[in-house]
């Protein structure tokens, strides 16, 4: 990372906390991996001027403090720093004239690396040929955004938008700070040490270097009968949806000898909680990673998914409430070594945003559909499963770094996945014929 | 903490669960056999919000053995966990 001069630095706002460098060195140094982008596809009762738009995007921008920083490295200390000016911010609006675009469109999204030390957001807005259908595509660097700040802008965005289309002004009256990082509340004593240790590439891994990797998805989608059948089973079983999809995305993985058991099995940890309740905002990266192994060997789906839940909520209230190592120089070269790896390390990961709380009847516009993606191509982990339900939908979506992992292994995992939910939905087991997979 | 009883420890988490749940204490009535955690809902997070309620009040940490989540499973056994623990 560059150093800033005095004048930036005169601005700046705090350090980064651990979690936040972590996040800032993983996207430095790993072309931008962990870059969140969320896609939503919605509708107004009119059609929007590019004008317009960009009003509602410099309010967005005026009510969150954090988006109007950046991230400067002064002798290896990172610095929020409140620098960035709204010209600085990178908008595009383009009217799609061919179906595919938006695919390419929405790839260039995720994968194109913020420049944080100009701007840490970013936003695409699609427009569809002669209707009012429209694809907001936000982007935004993980060290001062979270799932849960994620939803907030959206719904603050869409809240700006919708009032501008009333004719109203919007109020600026409360504007959102920069938020404490979350290392002030952890008080655990347990070692929070992500896993280093690195093994051979598999037959099925493709060397690939880390300038030509994408990320790729795929996304299942429960529907609502069978989600309400799912739900039923969980009930019987105390179980949590989070816990039986990630044993049956385990079950998966031993199905399809995609890894030896037992393997790493990483689960991201939302520790919204800890924040102070006066912060009104839902900005800032408050997250750890819950690490544990899984040994896939005889257990059933309802087995396996009892074992996860009991280790993640240990992991949860041990090692995750502790305080993460912040030794930059270590984080840095471990990161840039990991760069230079043309295979990934093997560990998979869940991460689970439950109810997606974007509202989707405005009197001026309706949400249609939503996905989360995440920059992946560092490739520290193979897949991570996106789990999120919207409008009555589970959403479940593969993203991993392409090619390293080839999407027909990605097409065998997600068929393996569903069909071990549906078993436990009909209260059967995969062994038993099931329906195909559609 | 040696003069807890099961009645203390058993109000005192009932406070705590109000607490997590942003409930008052008389809004939660549990027996013993009671499955606390689907009777009122609690999520992931909201048992990691126990568990270090449960750390501060009752001073021990909670969750701190893999044994501890068992606890979570009645609330006879988790009364049953704290009064072993916390003794």
């Amino acid at each position: 990372m560059n150093s800033i001069d005095n004048e930036q630095l005169n601005r700046k706002i705090r350090k980064l906390g651990a979690i936040e460098s972590r996040m800032a060195l993983f996207h430095a140094n790993l072309s931008g991996s962990t870059q969140g982008t969320q896609i939503i596809d919605f509708k107004a009762n009119s059609l929007l001027s590019d004008e317009l738009l960009i009003k509602a995007l410099h309010y967005l921008y005026q009510k969150y403090i954090p988006l109007q920083c950046s991230i400067q490295n002064k002798n290896n200390e990172l610095w929020f720093c409140q620098n960035v000016d709204f010209t600085d911010i990178e908008i595009k609006i383009v009217q799609l004239s061919k179906g595919h675009e938006k695919q390419t469109i929405i790839s260039d999204c995720v994968d194109k690396p913020l420049v944080q030390e100009k701007a840490l957001w970013k936003i695409t807005i699609l427009k569809e040929d002669a209707n009012e259908n429209y694809t907001l595509a936000f982007s935004a660097h993980h060290s001062i955004i979270d799932a849960n700040g994620m939803h907030e802008l959206a719904n603050t965005f869409f809240e700006i938008l919708n009032t501008l289309l009333l004719k109203r002004e919007y109020s600026l009256e409360n504007v959102i700070e920069l938020p404490e990082p979350i290392d002030d509340y952890l008080y655990g004593n347990v070692p929070n040490t992500p896993p280093t240790n690195l093994k051979p590439p598999r037959q099925h891994d493709i060397e690939c270097p880390i300038s030509h990797r994408k990320t790729g998805w795929k996304n299942i989608i429960i529907e609502p009968e069978m989600l309400q059948s799912l739900n039923q089973g969980l009930t019987e079983n105390k179980l949590k949806l989070n816990s039986i999809i990630s044993a049956a995305f385990c079950l998966a993985i031993h199905d399809n000898a995609f890894l030896q058991t037992p393997f790493n099995f990483g689960t991201a940890v939302s520790l919204r909680f800890l924040q102070n309740n006066t912060a009104g905002s839902n900005l800032g990266c408050y997250m750890s990673i819950a690490e544990n192994t899984i040994d896939t060997n005889n257990q059933n789906i309802v087995e396996l998914a009892t074992v996860y839940e009991k280790a993640l909520l240990h992991k949860m209230m041990t090692s995750c409430l502790s305080p993460m190592d912040n030794n930059y120089e270590e984080i840095d070269s471990g990161t840039k070594k990991l760069s230079t790896l043309n295979q990934f390390i093997q560990g998979v990961g869940i991460t689970n945003m439950g109810s997606i709380e974007i509202t989707s009847n405005y009197e001026q516009l309706q949400i249609i559909d939503y996905m989360m993606l995440a920059n992946r191509v560092a490739a520290n982990f193979s897949i991570v499963i996106h789990c999120y339900e919207y409008l009555g939908k589970q959403h479940i979506n593969l993203v991993y770094p392409q090619p390293c992992l080839s999407d027909e292994m990605v097409e065998k995992l997600s068929t393996s996945l569903y069909l071990h939910l549906q078993a436990y939905s009909k209260n059967t087991t995969a062994d038993e014929p099931l329906v195909e997979y559609a | 903490m040696n003069d807890l009883n099961v009645e203390k420890i058993e109000a005192q988490l009932i406070s705590i669960i109000a607490s997590v749940k942003n409930l008052t204490s008389t809004d939660i009535s549990l027996q013993p056999e009671d499955d606390f955690i689907s009777q009122y809902g609690l999520s992931s997070m909201d048992a990691v919000s126990l568990s270090v309620k449960i750390s501060q009040v009752f001073g021990f940490g909670f969750g701190q053995e893999v044994e501890d989540i068992d606890g979570l499973s009645s609330f006879g056994a988790l009364t049953q966990l704290v009064q072993k623990r916390a003794a």
